[in-house]
C-alpha cells in the first residue's frame, strides 16, 4: 500500500550544494565572481572585450563563457587579452548555465591566479534566474535597443541582480528607449539595484563601470 | 524553458529519497512551486511527462502546489500577495516587498511503499 511520505526537498537543492562549494572555493581564494546576464545581443561579450583592455594589466580577469552553441563569444575573449585564462562552456541547447558545469570547469581553474572571474551566461532573462552559480553577485546588461519595460517582464532577473548596466547609449535617441524609464522600471523591482550607463561602442561610461569593478574588487578581498 | 531540467532535478531528488529511505512503487509525487519562482507549471508538467521516460518514475503522476507570493511591503507596511510573475506591492506599487513566501521550488511529499525488510533486520542488530 503507497502511503504519503512528507519531504520537503529542495527542487535544486543539488545545484545549490555544488553552488556551495563553489562559493566557497571563490571565498577561500579571494576570486569575486560575477554572474553576467542579459537578453541575446545585449553586449555582454563586448562589455567583457572592454574590460579585459581596460583592466588586463592591473587586475588578474578569468573568464567562463557560456553559450548555446559555438565557442564564438570564448574566441573573442582570448583574442581580446583573456589569452589562456578563458573557459568556454558550451550548453548544447540548454537554456542557462548551472552550477555542476562551473564545478566541472573549476577544475581545470587554478583560482590563486585570478582576483576577478566573469561567468558570461547564456542569452535569456528567464532561465539563468533560477540557478546559482555560486557568484557574489548577479550583473543584469540591458541596451537600448530593448525595450525599457524589460524589468518589468523579467523582473526574477532584475530582483537578483544587484548592478544594471545599460549599453549601448550612443544608440539613445534613435529609438522610444527612454534611460529614465528603465531605470524607475528596474528600482520598482529592486530599490536597491545600482545602475551605470555604458557605450562599449565609444566607450562613454566604460570608466564608471571600471571604478565601480575596482570597488567591488576592494571590499571583497 | 528551463523546466525541463527542473523535471531532471525533480527525478533526480527522488531517486536519491528512494534509495535512502528504501521506498519503492511511487506513485505520486507532490511539488510546490512558488509564484515568482520562475517556473511555469504547465510547462514543468509538460517536461515532466518527456523526462520521466525509462526512468524509475515513468509511471507516476506529478501534483503541482502554486504557492502564491506574500509578503510586507516596506512602502506602505501592508501585508500584501503579489500577482502572478509581478513584484509590485498591489496596494501602493511599490517594488520594496519583502517576500515571506514565492520563491518555493521543492518537493512536498511521495506516494511510495515503503520496503522495510532490510531495515528491519538491522534495527534488530542494533
Amino acid at each position: 500500500m503507497n502511503e504519503r511520505i512528507p519531504l520537503k526537498k529542495k527542487i535544486l537543492s543539488e545545484n545549490d550544494r555544488l553552488a556551495k562549494e563553489a562559493r566557497d572555493e571563490f571565498s577561500h581564494h579571494s576570486v569575486v565572481a560575477l554572474n553576467l546576464v542579459s537578453s541575446p545581443g545585449a553586449g555582454k561579450t563586448s562589455l567583457l572585450e572592454r574590460t579585459l583592455q581596460a583592466l588586463g594589466n592591473d587586475i588578474r580577469i578569468g573568464l567562463i563563457a557560456g553559450d548555446v552553441q559555438t565557442e564564438n563569444d570564448a574566441t573573442r575573449l582570448i583574442k581580446a587579452g583573456g589569452g589562456e585564462m578563458v573557459w568556454p562552456v558550451v550548453t548544447g541547447g540548454a537554456c542557462h548555465l548551472d552550477a555542476r558545469m562551473i564545478m566541472r570547469v573549476l577544475k581545470d581553474v587554478d583560482l590563486d591566479r585570478l582576483d576577478l572571474l566573469f561567468i558570461e551566461n547564456v542569452g535569456n532573462l528567464v532561465c539563468p534566474s533560477s540557478f546559482d552559480l555560486g557568484e557574489l553577485m548577479k550583473v543584469v546588461l540591458i541596451s537600448t535597443t530593448e525595450g525599457d519595460d524589460k524589468p518589468l517582464k523579467y523582473p526574477a532577473m532584475f530582483r537578483r541582480s544587484g548592478l544594471m548596466v545599460v549599453n549601448k547609449t550612443d544608440l539613445l535617441g534613435t529609438s522610444d528607449f527612454s534611460m529614465q524609464r528603465v531605470v524607475g522600471n528596474a528600482r520598482s523591482i529592486n530599490p536597491d539595484l545600482e545602475v551605470i550607463e555604458t557605450s562599449c561602442r565609444t566607450g562613454v561610461g566604460l570608466d564608471k563601470w571600471e571604478d565601480w569593478l575596482r570597488g567591488l574588487l576592494a571590499s571583497g578581498q | 524553458m528551463h523546466e525541463l531540467s527542473i523535471a531532471e532535478s525533480i527525478i533526480t531528488a527522488v531517486v536519491q529519497e528512494m534509495e535512502e529511505q528504501s521506498l519503492s512503487s511511487v506513485s505520486v509525487i507532490g511539488v510546490r512551486i512558488g509564484a515568482v519562482s520562475g517556473v511555469l507549471p504547465d510547462a514543468l508538467l509538460f517536461s515532466y511527462e518527456v523526462a520521466i521516460g525509462g526512468t524509475a518514475l515513468s509511471d507516476t503522476k506529478l501534483e503541482i502546489e502554486k504557492v502564491p507570493a506574500e509578503g510586507k511591503c516596506r512602502h506602505c507596511e501592508a501585508h500584501v500577495r503579489l500577482g502572478d510573475c509581478s513584484f509590485l506591492c498591489p496596494k501602493c506599487g511599490s517594488g520594496a516587498v519583502d517576500l515571506r513566501s514565492g520563491h518555493e521550488l521543492e518537493v512536498a511529499y511521495i506516494e511510495a511503499e515503503r520496503s522495510c525488510e532490510g531495515e528491519s533486520d538491522d534495527e534488530v542488530e542494533s
